[in-house]
């Protein structure tokens, strides 16, 4: 062969060989390599143990002939809870034995109030090997006691003249206004002062409340009976006796005869009702949707999202679906649906069903701080029963609510229904403002009205009086048509935020919440201008 | 050493290093011209299958492996907006709805859906000849397809599918959209004859806009789909014959901007009666019903 066409066809192999190598070294796999074990579990976050994962909706605190009322993320909500958490994780069937009720000389001083039921008792980590019990509420009650009268306890007359509260009756609605009875002559109240340094309220005794009317379980909260260490009980007694109340609102618990003062209406109160006793300034939030990886996501939700389809809407949406399961991604969240799982039943224990929970949400999407799981409820419909529960974000005690709710239904089959909408508080809406105005006071003047919004921003929203807001709400009640109006039931009446504005530029709206007859009236706080869904993203 | 050997010996060593190469990258794709996806004893079994459910395989199956991929596709604008314009010069009336715009024309009402659907009814029927019982398919079928082409009503590359009367007064003629070699069977002209009328005809016509070659993967074997269908379908009470099986794509039908659609195995039940089997998930698609009511209807 001639040496030249040798030496061109030795290169073309060399150069062949190089090119098969890169082929075979860096090259698209083969079709059947991209299809197989394409499963890969994914998990946004370990699920929370039980402990983190529930928690009480409020806390009630009667201070000083005042109520103040916590809710997640304010510290003093958080430091009560875990106190709460370790004592219960601390007593065992010993403390109940010899169950004690409360004095009648005793004051409901704290309430837990849990709007998802705490599991208690059995293998769970609150009230080990006690019976189980699902609790709606926990009630501490405390007794003042003076160094005077702890010496004289068998004399019944020092006793009483430091009893500062009368015994809650346990009627809910009335449930804090008692401690307003206290009726004390001015020769009292001189005495109470000298004897002030002496004085002491006790938490004596834990009540707890179950779902079930008539459930209920005492203890003495004594180091004999309960078994604890005196330390761990007098650090107990020592938080729930020191709540800084400095810069808290207080609150007052409504009342049939408080409503019939100022409203002309006949009201009835379904639930607790706690309203500021004076107006206070509260601040819009800058806000921001939550963004989920989208990848990650897919794979919680598709076994093989390589099969799954995209379906892009005409608003941008995107729908991922693989012809049994559908997840639409939007701009301020998520929907999942799957169908075929719907004709199931739930036959789980609601405890294994708050543990499922749990493991849902934190597998799709996570459990964000502030983040409350705000009820968990077996339902029923069309002959199939599944469990629905439902998440709210929190800032600084007030929760925040979207036009959807995050919010998870399953049964035995698994997760048929989940939609997520949340918002991340990026900062208060008052520090936003105040680096606004003061950069176009470097560019250019302001006019007036721009300054007092400015003022107005910096200083908050000052919150219109309940009872203007609640005649609004029964404004806005008599003006929709096909309400019953014979009989009104006031069912809530709370401060929130609500998501508004523009999905470039969302904040939390504060807002009046009331519910009237099952109906919800959403009021700008300040304006009393009603919000509507639509307004709401 | 000659160079003239060693440059012989290198050539050798190279070759072989080469075929050993094309060897390892190949091999797979090799394989696969020379792999079946249903094997005899696996055919059998299904016809076995089958067969005890009332169901008869009377078409062959291609047995090759066969791989697909997604198609993107959206709405046919262009095809609508041609329809609509000529609907919009000639309309009385016109009434828009949310979802819907109808078009009322002398011995016309038109329905123009959000989706890219439209419906055409003729009020009454146009006559396209005396007697069209009498027409064989082939022959029906050129006088439909010569009638639609004159209107230009017929999308290009609209291809006859099949014809399925319904009973001795109704006939139905379909036409499906193809892509290369595939059928696109979300895509579809319906032209309802009745009384030698043509009565109705309906258009949902498709755009392709890419093939996502990355997503490419091997799809279920037909015999896999016959099983999925007789297991989904359930026992049959009477004899049903399987006529035809074939790959394409389907999709239900979507008010969107542009989607994924599937490849499917198409089942054709008794010559008239078709399914559709996800060929990547086994599933059946399910087909979605579109209301023929016309506004007044809705009204009342």
């Amino acid at each position: 062969m001639n040496e030249y066409a040798k030496s061109l066809f030795l290169l073309l192999l060399v150069v062949m060989s190089l090119f098969l190598t890169y082929q075979l070294w860096y090259g698209q796999k083969p079709t059947e390599l991209t299809v197989e074990d394409v499963y890969e579990r994914v998990v946004f976050e370990q699920p929370r143990p039980l402990e983190d994962a529930i928690a009480p909706s409020r806390i009630v605190a009667d201070i000083d002939d005042a109520n103040y009322v916590f809710q997640k993320g304010e510290q003093n909500y958080d430091d009560l809870w875990s106190h709460l958490s370790s004592l219960m994780k601390d007593l065992d069937k010993a403390a109940f034995v010899d169950q004690s009720s409360p004095d009648e000389e005793a004051v409901n001083c704290l309430t837990f109030y849990f709007q998802t039921s705490l599991p208690v008792g059995g293998e769970l980590p609150w009230f080990p090997e006690t019976v189980d019990l699902e609790v709606d509420k926990v009630k501490l009650y405390c007794l003042v006691e003076s160094s005077q009268a702890i010496d004289n306890e068998d004399d019944p007359n020092v006793q009483e003249e430091t009893i500062v509260n009368n015994l809650d009756d346990q009627d809910e609605t009335n449930e804090p206004d008692q401690s307003n009875d206290k009726e004390l002559t001015e020769e009292d109240s001189e005495e109470d002062s000298e004897m002030e340094d002496s004085k002491q309220e006790v938490t004596k005794w834990l009540v707890i409340k179950g779902s079930d009317v008539g459930t209920e379980m005492s203890v003495l909260l004594t180091e004999e009976l309960t078994g604890l260490a005196k330390e761990d009980l007098e650090q107990f007694r020592g938080r729930l006796q020191n709540i800084p109340t400095n810069d808290l609102a207080a609150y007052h618990s409504l009342t049939e005869d408080m409503l019939s003062e100022q409203i002309d209406r006949n009201i009835q109160l379904r639930n607790p009702i706690y309203i500021p006793k004076e107006p206070f300034f509260i601040n819009h939030l800058t806000l921001k949707p939550e963004k989920l990886v989208k990848e990650a996501l897919l794979k919680t939700f598709f076994v093989d999202y390589n099969m799954a389809l995209v379906i892009e809407e005409r608003d941008g949406h995107v729908i991922y679906t693989d012809g049994e399961k559908g997840l639409r991604l939007t701009d301020v969240g998520l929907e999942y649906s799957n169908p075929r799982h719907e004709e199931g039943q739930a036959t789980m224990s609601y405890h294994d069903a708050l543990l499922n929970i749990i493991n849902l949400i934190s597998n799709h999407g996570g459990w964000p701080d502030g983040l409350q799981l705000k009820n968990l409820e077996l339902s029923r419909r069309a002959g199939y029963s599944f469990y629905q529960a439902e998440w709210v974000m929190y800032h600084e005690g007030y929760p925040l609510y979207a036009d959807h709710k995050t919010r998870i239904s399953f049964n035995d089959l698994g997760l048929f229904d989940y939609t997520r909408s949340l918002f991340i508080v990026e900062n208060d809406g008052i520090e936003e403002s105040m680096v606004e105005a003061n950069d176009q006071n470097n560019v250019e003047e302001e006019s007036d009205i721009e300054n007092e919004e400015a003022v107005e921003e910096e200083e908050g929203i000052l919150i219109a009086e309940w009872n203007e807001a609640l005649h609004e709400a029964i404004k806005l009640y008599d003006g929709e048509a096909a309400l019953d109006r014979t009989s009104l039931r006031l069912e809530s009446f709370n401060l929130q935020y609500v998501v508004t504005g523009s999905l470039s530029f969302p904040r939390g709206e504060p807002v009046w919440s009331i519910k009237l007859n099952g109906k919800e009236f959403l009021l700008k706080v300040g304006s009393l201008e009603q919000i509507s869904e639509e307004d709401m993203l | 050493m000659n160079l003239g050997r060693a440059k012989t010996i290198l050539i050798f060593a190279f070759i072989g290093l080469n075929l050993f190469l094309g060897y390892q990258l190949f091999w797979p794709d090799f394989g696969r011209l020379t792999q079946v996806a249903v094997t005899s004893e696996e055919l059998a079994a299904t016809e076995d299958a089958l067969n005890e459910n009332n169901y008869y395989l009377d078409t062959s199956l291609d047995r090759a492996v066969q791989t697909s991929d997604f198609l993107t596709v959206s709405p046919y604008w262009d095809t609508k907006e041609d329809t609509i314009k000529r609907f919009e010069a000639n309309a009385i009336r016109v009434d828009e709805t949310e979802d819907a715009t109808y078009y009322n024309l002398p011995g016309i009402n038109a329905v123009a859906h959000s989706s890219g659907l439209i419906q055409i009814f003729f009020d009454p029927g146009l006559s396209l000849e005396e007697e069209l019982s009498d027409l064989d398919e082939s022959d029906l079928n050129d006088l439909v397809e010569q009638f639609l082409s004159d209107e230009e009503i017929l999308p290009d590359g609209a291809l006859f599918d099949y014809l399925d009367r319904e009973d001795d007064d109704v006939t139905v003629l379909y036409y499906k959209q193809m892509l290369e070699d595939k059928p696109i069977f979300a895509s579809q002209l319906k032209a309802v004859i009745q009384a030698n009328h043509l009565q109705k005809v309906e258009i949902y016509w498709l755009k392709p806009i890419e093939r996502i070659p990355e997503r490419e993967m091997e799809v279920i074997p037909a015999n896999e789909a016959l099983n999925n269908l007789a297991n989904t379908l359930g026992p049959s009470t009477e004899e049903r014959s399987i006529n035809d099986i074939r790959l394409g794509y389907f999709s239900g039908e979507y008010d969107a901007e542009k989607w994924e659609i599937p490849p499917v195995w198409r089942i054709e039940l008794d010559g008239k009666q078709h399914h559709y089997i996800n060929a990547f998930t086994g599933n059946m698609e399910q087909e979605k019903t579109v209301s023929e009511k016309l506004p007044d209807e809705e009204d009342n």
